[in-house]
């Protein structure tokens, strides 16, 4: 941004004013009070303060900028050039706020916050910048260099730390002395609390509270817990008091109940010995006069009943003799009966005997023994013509001419086997190979035994079995065998016959047998023996009854008369009891009634006394309950307003520990950003304040000696150091200056680009003046420089654009 | 026969506002008497016969006996037939002892009566056809309500009103969530077969808007007594005429409010709003608990001393809250107020891209502010 023109009209004291300005150098003069200021602020108000103020911002920005000859509006024109183009920029403040930015195309922007940002495009640096560095009188710079000269600051080294603090602390603000207070509340506030355990340091809670240096945090912490403290304890003692008063109103009820039990039962309680007494009396007397009772019933009944057994023992006596005699005659009869059936059953076994002698007297006798002769001649036989066929035989017959030949194998029959000329055939057999021709003979025989031998072995033995079987007139061993197992049948069948009838018979024969049926004669009207004994047994087991019953009843009433006499003397003796029953139960209503429900004495007895230990032992368990309760003391304010309070704090803690990790975390920062701010980077501005320097003494210094952090000297150009009151007023001045315009190329990277300054050289002697102002006519080649002065030589100096202000 | 009843509850007498200024401590402790005596002024204006106070007369059972006698003379003022008292959570009987019920006692007229007991009381002898059926509480804490008893218990017929009280939550209306206060359910307490029923605990009234059909009531504090308790002051009078038809009307009683408010504020538009609010009147007898939170830009943030000033002469007692309050500082405030690459526009610069450092940049811009001048 190049600055083209500014009009105020009207703006503090200024009713109306046009200034113009050129490129490069503008030095605007002026005496004192003659409105330079104004010019300066309004300048800085048209660019960077907005119109449309709220009452605040204007009162604290734009207030003292009210005409003082009356109206309550100002309003600042400025026309500025950017990429070469005019801008007009108009801002009124006031009750009639308005904002005008016209474009080089013609149009027109009102809104704001769109001329700040079209605005910002134009200048090279920010408003920040402006203020503190481009737009500025020096004092921002100088009091960085009055601290060097005022404080030893350890980490100002070099001219690079010098750059550096100014740099950084353009703003005014020391980092020193941020730190510094930037500790102090770190400290204030987690004095004694770690933030890492969000705890007191050293565990430290308000059991055991730090004393000193109690930071805000720990205090706000110590708070909440001292309410929470009083809270729990408030709420303890609450319960605390809830189970004492519930454990009194629980013993008391039990109490009362006990004790109204004991009370209402105490008369009965002390009559229930009497009572047992009584009562046992009168169960006693009560068992006699049943005893009495039941006798005196009994008596006579039993003295009927023996008359009555007594009336019928002989009938039953009679009864039972007959029935024994019928028993004998019974008892006959059965005995005929079955010699009868024996004999009939004996008779038919006989028949069968003789049956089966007949049988085997007509059979064809074969025993064992001759069925074995036969076997045992078959068998011979067998085994030698087994050993005739045993042996291997082979003999091959080759035929020279056609030939019949008669071949006899073993003891085969011979047949006959024709063979042609060439032809050939093998013959196997046992022992002998015979082969016979009309012409010829030829017998072979094995060499193992005798075959002749042999054959009249076998022939001796078929005649031998022959022999056998004509013998049994039986025509083979199968036959033999058959005539043998019907032999052997009938001769068991007469021996199962004989064995049944001898079993039947037993020790009796069969003569024996026949003869005793021959004089049984039938016994009329007799019962079967079953019957009549029946009856004997019933007979003679009432009669046993009977006898039986006599004896008791006559025991029983020997008894009776023993202990009672008589029928009287036992009637006497049970009106007596009755009439001691009455006087006893008398007593016994006299006494204090049994609880209800209750009927056992000795229980009632033993309950009772039980209840009254029981009420011993509540009583002293309710008195030792109320010293109990009597020692808590009820909270000084209840649960519920503690919660409250607790509720309050908590919230405050958590206020402060916000607060306070809001400032951890400023520190995180500010720490780190302390470690990255790298002197070097600043360094580019020692050529140019070296430079600048040097231009402004002739070139004599050529360099600036630091000495620990102060600049201590100006080197001049042969090498010598020149030690001098380099902190001068009128030295400092021109290292403010040098430094001020290296900051300018610093931050203006742009050629369009304007600086303002206010009496630059005012305490530098005149040669230094005159090479300043050289200097700012070089510098103004490269940007627009707006001069403020109130010194016409200093004007004169500088040259370039004049604006004078009247 | 027409019957006028006026019920309270939840006084709590003798609270001690220990987290509140002295004056203003004294005020709300005081504030709790005057508003018995208001409210027995009101009975006997209304004529009432019968003044019930369900329950927390008191607030604890340890309160001063000078408190005790206040509030028995100041009940005994009252010019109907009967003052019922129940003794509620805060202010129960203990079993068998000489206790703040005994000085009340000793301090009350013919016509206050203290209930202890769970049973039937007749009040005929204060010429009232009336069976009481109460559930007084005996200890702070109890997970099972004073009114079981009284399902069970045969009803006279010949007693015109069969009325109850008792002190505990009442399940859907009061907050119990542990279920510690004498809990009771709407089931339980018209399955007692009364003609009504006057509770108190719970300081909020019920039901909010009274019908014909309603029979249970909670008259609420007649005096509220802290930032939960945002609500006025109430208290119920209730007409039984002698067809046993019920007509309730709520009073507003009590000198003081509480109010808890959460407002957030963005512009200076939002903190003049902010000072007119409270402007009313009313909001003298306001105790204002006030949190405010959002950023704010510079001028409206430069204003808050201002509006609070302000609120705190509109208003009783005013709790500030503003830890939510920060400086809108954006990185367009950060270049038009300090020098590109300085040390305060690096440092703020850098706190400013991330969100969750609002509050540290509202600190060191604060320092920064401090240091500077």
């Amino acid at each position: 941004m190049i600055l083209s023109r500014i009009t105020l009209s009207p703006f503090a004291g200024i009713p109306h004013l046009d200034l113009n300005f050129t490129d490069g150098l503008n030095v605007i003069l002026g005496a004192n009070e003659a409105g330079k200021s104004t010019v300066f602020h309004s300048l800085y108000h048209v660019i960077f303060t907005e119109a449309k103020l709220t009452p605040g911002r204007f009162k604290k920005l734009m207030n003292r900028f009210i005409p003082l000859g009356g109206g309550d509006t100002i309003a600042v024109e400025l026309e500025f050039k950017h990429k070469n183009a005019d801008h007009f920029l108009k801002r009124k403040w006031g009750p009639a706020a308005e904002a005008q930015l016209k474009l080089p195309n013609g149009n027109i922007i009102s809104d704001e916050s769109t001329i700040a940002e079209y605005l910002e495009t134009c200048l090279s640096a920010s408003e920040g910048t402006y203020r503190a560095v481009l737009m500025t009188q020096q004092t921002g710079l100088t009091a960085t260099l009055e601290a060097l000269k005022k404080e030893h600051l350890e980490t100002v080294k070099s001219l690079g730390d010098i750059l550096k603090t100014a740099v950084l602390e353009t703003d005014g603000v020391s980092i020193e002395k941020f730190k510094d207070q930037l500790e102090t509340q770190f400290n204030d506030y987690f004095s004694h609390w770690d933030p890492l355990k969000n705890y007191p340091d050293g565990g430290r809670g308000i059991e055991k509270p730090w004393k000193k240096q109690v930071g805000k945090i720990l205090q706000a912490y110590y708070d909440k817990e001292s309410v929470r403290a009083a809270f729990e304890k408030a709420f303890q003692i609450e319960e605390a008091i809830d189970r004492a008063n519930q454990n009194i109103a629980e013993t008391k009820k039990a109490k009362d109940d006990i004790q109204r039990y004991v009370a209402a039962n105490k008369k009965a309680a002390d009559d229930a010995q009497e009572r047992k007494i009584l009562l046992a009396q009168i169960e006693n007397v009560g068992k006699d006069l049943a005893e009495y009772k039941k006798i005196n019933r009994d008596w006579p009944v039993r003295e009927n009943t023996l008359q009555d057994l007594k009336r019928k023992l002989p009938e039953i006596e009679k009864e039972v003799e007959e029935l024994k005699q019928k028993k004998t005659q019974a008892e006959q009869v059965e005995k005929n009966r079955k010699n009868v059936e024996k004999y009939n059953a004996v008779s038919s076994r006989k028949k069968h005997v003789n049956d089966a002698e007949k049988n085997l007297k007509s059979a064809q006798v074969l025993t064992e023994e001759d069925l074995s002769a036969i076997d045992g001649a078959f068998k011979q036989l067998s085994l030698l013509k087994t050993e005739l066929e045993a042996g291997k035989l082979s003999v091959v017959f080759e035929a020279k001419t056609s030939v019949i030949i008669s071949v006899t194998k073993d003891l085969e029959e011979p047949r006959e086997e024709s063979l042609k000329p060439g032809g050939s055939q093998s013959f196997e057999a046992g022992g002998r190979i015979k082969l016979d021709h009309p012409d010829w003979g030829m017998e072979v025989t094995s060499g193992e035994g005798d075959f002749a031998d042999l054959v009249q072995k076998i022939d001796a033995a078929d005649k031998a079995l022959d022999n056998l079987l004509k013998k049994h007139c039986v025509g083979s061993l199968e036959e033999a065998k058959k005539i043998h197992r019907a032999y052997e049948t009938c001769r068991r069948t007469l021996k199962t016959a004989q064995d049944n009838l001898e079993t039947d018979l037993g020790d009796t024969s069969f003569e024996e047998l026949e003869s005793s049926i021959k004089d049984v004669a039938e016994l009329p009207g007799a019962e079967p023996t079953a019957d009549v004994v029946e009856k004997l047994v019933n007979a003679q087991h009432q009669l046993d009854k009977i006898n039986s019953d006599l004896t008791q009843q006559q025991k029983v009433l020997d008894e009776y008369r023993q202990k009672y006499k008589d029928p009287d003397s036992l009637l006497m003796t049970m009106t007596d009891s009755i009439q001691k029953a009455n006087e006893l139960n008398k007593n016994l209503d006299a006494l204090s009634p049994m609880p209800d429900g209750i009927e056992d004495v000795d229980a009632f007895i033993e309950a009772y006394k039980q209840k009254q230990e029981e009420l011993t032992r509540l009583n002293e368990a309710l008195k030792e309950l109320e010293i109990e309760r009597a020692g808590i003391r009820p909270p000084d304010q209840s649960a519920e307003e503690l919660q409250e309070q607790l509720d309050e704090l908590n919230d405050v803690f958590d206020i402060v520990l916000r607060k306070g990790r809001a400032i951890l975390r400023v520190r995180e920062v500010a720490d780190e950003l302390s470690g990255h701010l790298d002197q070097q980077a600043f360094l580019g501005l020692k050529s140019d304040i070296e430079r600048f320097i040097s231009n402004m003494t002739d070139h004599r210094y050529e360099e600036i000696k630091i000495d620990k952090s102060i600049p201590t000297g100006f080197v001049r150009s042969d090498g010598n150091v020149i030690e001098t009151d380099l902190l001068s007023t009128g030295t400092l001045d021109v290292l403010g200056l040098a430094l001020r315009l290296s900051m300018a190329n610093y931050f203006l990277k742009e050629p369009e680009a304007f600086l303002v300054m206010d009496d630059p050289f005012v305490d530098m002697d005149p040669g230094r003046q005159s090479n300043a102002a050289n200097l700012l006519k070089e510098y103004s080649k490269t940007k627009q420089l707006i001069v403020f002065t109130c010194h016409p030589a200093h004007a004169e100096l500088m040259g370039g654009n004049r604006v004078v202000i009247d | 026969m027409f019957l006028r009843i006026f019920c309270t509850s939840d006084l709590h007498l003798g609270m001690k506002f220990a987290n509140y200024p002295d004056h203003i401590r004294e005020s709300l402790v005081e504030a709790r008497f005057k508003t018995l005596e208001s409210l027995v002024e009101k009975a006997n204006r209304e004529k009432c016969d019968l003044f019930i106070v369900a329950g927390d007369l008191f607030d604890r059972i340890s309160v001063a006996k000078g408190d005790i006698a206040r509030a028995a003379q100041t009940l005994g003022e009252f010019q109907g037939h009967l003052v019922i008292v129940l003794p509620g959570n805060h202010d129960y009987i203990e079993p068998d002892k000489t206790n703040l019920w005994t000085y009340f006692d000793d301090h009350s007229g013919d016509r206050t009566l203290v209930i202890r007991e769970k049973r039937v009381f007749s009040l005929a002898s204060y010429n009232l056809d009336i069976n009481l059926y109460p559930g007084p509480c005996h200890a702070k804490h109890s997970s099972e309500n004073a009114i079981g008893w009284i399902r069970d218990v045969e009803k006279d017929d010949s007693v015109k009103h069969h009325i109850g009280i008792a002190h505990g939550s009442l399940e859907g209306f009061s907050p119990d969530f542990d279920k510690t206060y004498y809990p009771m359910t709407v089931d339980n307490l018209l399955g007692c077969g009364l003609d009504v029923w006057f509770l108190g605990h719970t300081h909020m009234q019920y039901p909010i808007t009274p019908g014909t059909m309603d029979h249970i009531f909670y008259a609420g504090t007649s005096e509220p007594d802290g930032f939960g308790c945002s609500h006025e002051g109430k208290a119920w009078i209730v007409d039984i005429d002698g067809a046993k038809n019920i007509a309730a009307g709520s009073i507003s009683t009590g000198t003081f409010r509480f109010l808890h408010n959460h407002i957030e504020v963005r512009t200076m538009d939002d903190i003049e709003a902010l000072k007119t609010r409270y402007g009313d009147s009313d909001f003298k007898k306001t105790l204002l608990k006030l949190k405010i939170k959002g950023r704010l830009p510079e001028d409206a943030y430069n204003s808050l001393t201002t509006a609070r000033e302000k609120i705190e002469k509109q208003v009783f007692f005013l709790h500030w809250d503003d830890s939510l309050i920060t400086r809108e500082i954006t990185p367009t405030d950060i270049n038009k107020m300090f020098s590109k690459d300085s040390f305060p526009h690096t440092l703020l610069m850098a706190l400013s891209r991330k969100e969750e450092d609002f509050e540290a940049l509202q600190e060191a811009y604060e320092l920064i502010n401090e240091v500077r001048k």
